[in-house]
C-alpha cells in the first residue's frame, strides 16, 4: 500500500522533473536561436556597412581623379591661341552663356584676334561653366564642352570660329539653351571634323574637366565674367583701346 | 539542482534564472573566463609595448615586429607625448590593470561570485580604461596619424571588458535597461569595433586604397 503509494509519488515527481528539463531544453534551444540571430545580424550589419563605406570612399576617389583634359591646355585649363613664345599674354576667364562675355567679344573679339595674330603675343581662353542655372538644361557646361571638344580637335583657327558663332547664337538667360545637335552642327559649320565632334558633344567628354577647371578657377578668386588678365595681373581693360593699352604696358 | 546549491547562493544574489542556478554557477564560470582570456590578451599586448618601448630605448635604431606599414606601426606611436601621458608609457597602466583582471577572471572561474563592491569596482576602473582608449584612439587615428597594431589588441580587448563589468552588476541590481543592455552586449562590442573600423577605413583610406 506504502509502496504503492510511494512509487506513484516517484512517478509524479520524475514527470515533473522532466517536465522542468524539457521547459529547461526548450528554453535553452530559444536562447540559442536567439543568439544565433542576433549574431546573423550582426554579421550582416557589420558586412553591409564595411562595404557601404568602402563603396563611399572609392566613389569619392574617383570624383577626386583629374578628368580627362582636351589637348594641349595651359595648366591653368586655357585654350592658349597665338605666338608660343609670347612676352604678353592676355588670359580671358568667359562663360558662353554670360551677356557681358558677349558685350565684351562684340566690343573687344577683333583685337583679341589681333593679338592672337601678333608675333609676340596670345590670348588665353578660359571656358568656365558658372551660369549652369541661367538655363533650363545646363547650357553654360554643354557649351564649354563643346568647346573643349573642337579645341581637342587642334585647329585653333576651327576653334576660334565656334567660339564666335557661339557668341553670336548666345541663347537668353533663363530657358533653354542650344541643344548638342545644334551646338555639333555650329562646330561642323566652323570646320570641325563632324565624326570626332558629335560623340564628343553628345557623350559630354570634357564635361568632368569642365567642371573640374570651373572649380579651380573659381578657387584662384574669380568670381565673375568676364575677367581679363595680362601676364597673370587681372585687368580693368574691356575696351580694344584699353586693351591695347595693358599690353603695350606689359610689353614695356 | 540540490538544496545544498541553494543554500550556497548568497542572498543578495539571487540568482538571474530562478530555480536553474546550475546555470548561473555555469554562467559565472563562462564570465570569469572570459575575463580571464580579455584580461591575458590585453596583458600580453601590454607586456608586447612594454619590452618594444625598452628595446627602443636601448637601441635606436630598433624595429619593433609590429612596423607592418605606414599606417600599421608601433614604432612611430610609441615615441610620441600621448604614449606617455602621464610621464611613463602607458602599457606600464595596462600591466597593472590587466593583471587585476585576470585575476578577477580566475576567481569567477574558480566558482566565486566577487563581492558587489568589487564587481563595481571592476565596472569602475574598465570605464576609466575605455574612456582611456576613446582618448588614445582619437589621438592615434586623427594627431599622430598611424595604428599600432598591440594598441589595436588593447583597444579590441577593453572594449567587452568594460561593456560587460558594467552591465553584469547593473543587470544584477535588477534593472530592466541593465537587463536589455546585457541582452545585446555583443551586439555593443560588434557596433563599437565597426565605428573604430570605420573610422580608421575613412581615416587612412588614402593608405587603403592602395592595397586593393
Amino acid at each position: 500500500m506504502s509502496n504503492k503509494k510511494k512509487s506513484r509519488q516517484e512517478r509524479e515527481q520524475t514527470a515533473r522533473t522532466r517536465g522542468s528539463q524539457l521547459m529547461q531544453e526548450q528554453r535553452a534551444k530559444e536562447k540559442r536561436r536567439n543568439a544565433m540571430i542576433q549574431g546573423g545580424l550582426l554579421v550582416t550589419v557589420v558586412a553591409v556597412v564595411v562595404l557601404l563605406v568602402v563603396v563611399v570612399l572609392q566613389y569619392r576617389d574617383r570624383q577626386n581623379e583629374p578628368a580627362t583634359a582636351p589637348a594641349r591646355v595651359s595648366d591653368e585649363g586655357g585654350f592658349v591661341v597665338g605666338a608660343e613664345d609670347a612676352s604678353v599674354t592676355v588670359s580671358v576667364v568667359e562663360d558662353l552663356q554670360c551677356p557681358a562675355c558677349q558685350a565684351f567679344e562684340t566690343t573687344s573679339g577683333a583685337t583679341l584676334a589681333e593679338l592672337a595674330q601678333a608675333d609676340d603675343t596670345a590670348v588665353e581662353y578660359r571656358v568656365v561653366a558658372f551660369l549652369d542655372r541661367a538655363s533650363t538644361d545646363d547650357y553654360s557646361s554643354r557649351s564649354a564642352n563643346a568647346s573643349a571638344c573642337v579645341w581637342d580637335q587642334g585647329d585653333a583657327e576651327v576653334w576660334r570660329d565656334f567660339h564666335d558663332s557661339l557668341y553670336v547664337q548666345q541663347p537668353a538667360e533663363g530657358g533653354a539653351g542650344l541643344t548638342d545637335e545644334q551646338l555639333v552642327q555650329l562646330a561642323v559649320d566652323a570646320g570641325a571634323d563632324e565624326e570626332a565632334v558629335e560623340p564628343c558633344v553628345q557623350d559630354g567628354d570634357f564635361r568632368g574637366w569642365v567642371e573640374q577647371n570651373t572649380q579651380a578657377v573659381s578657387e584662384t578668386g574669380v568670381d565673375s565674367t568676364p575677367t581679363v588678365f595680362v601676364n597673370g595681373g587681372e585687368t580693368d581693360a574691356r575696351t580694344p583701346e584699353e586693351l591695347q593699352a595693358a599690353v603695350e604696358a606689359a610689353r614695356a | 539542482m540540490s538544496h545544498a546549491d541553494l543554500q550556497d547562493a548568497p542572498a543578495e544574489h539571487p540568482p538571474d534564472d530562478p530555480g536553474v542556478d546550475e546555470g548561473s554557477a555555469r554562467r559565472l564560470r563562462w564570465h570569469g573566463l572570459q575575463l580571464t582570456v580579455l584580461g591575458a590578451v590585453g596583458l600580453g599586448a601590454a607586456f608586447a609595448l612594454t619590452t618594444d618601448r625598452i628595446k627602443l630605448l636601448q637601441d635606436p635604431d630598433f624595429r619593433p615586429s609590429c612596423d607592418l606599414n605606414p599606417v600599421l606601426s608601433c614604432g612611430s606611436v610609441m615615441v610620441t607625448d600621448q604614449a606617455s601621458v602621464l610621464g611613463f608609457p602607458n602599457p606600464l597602466i595596462g600591466l597593472m590593470a590587466f593583471a587585476a583582471v585576470v585575476a578577477l577572471g580566475v576567481v569567477q572561474l574558480t566558482g566565486t561570485r566577487p563581492s558587489r563592491l568589487v564587481q563595481w569596482g571592476l565596472a569602475a576602473g574598465a570605464l576609466a580604461g575605455w574612456g582611456f582608449v576613446h582618448w588614445l584612439a582619437f589621438q592615434s587615428l586623427y594627431r599622430i596619424g598611424a595604428l599600432c597594431p598591440w594598441c589595436l589588441v588593447v583597444w579590441s580587448v577593453t572594449a567587452p571588458i568594460a561593456i560587460w563589468s558594467v552591465l553584469r552588476p547593473w543587470r544584477d541590481s535588477g534593472s530592466r535597461v541593465g537587463a536589455a543592455l546585457w541582452s545585446v552586449r555583443w551586439s555593443l562590442v560588434v557596433v563599437w569595433y565597426l565605428v573604430v573600423v570605420v573610422l580608421a577605413l575613412v581615416q587612412f583610406w588614402s593608405y587603403w586604397r592602395t592595397l586593393l
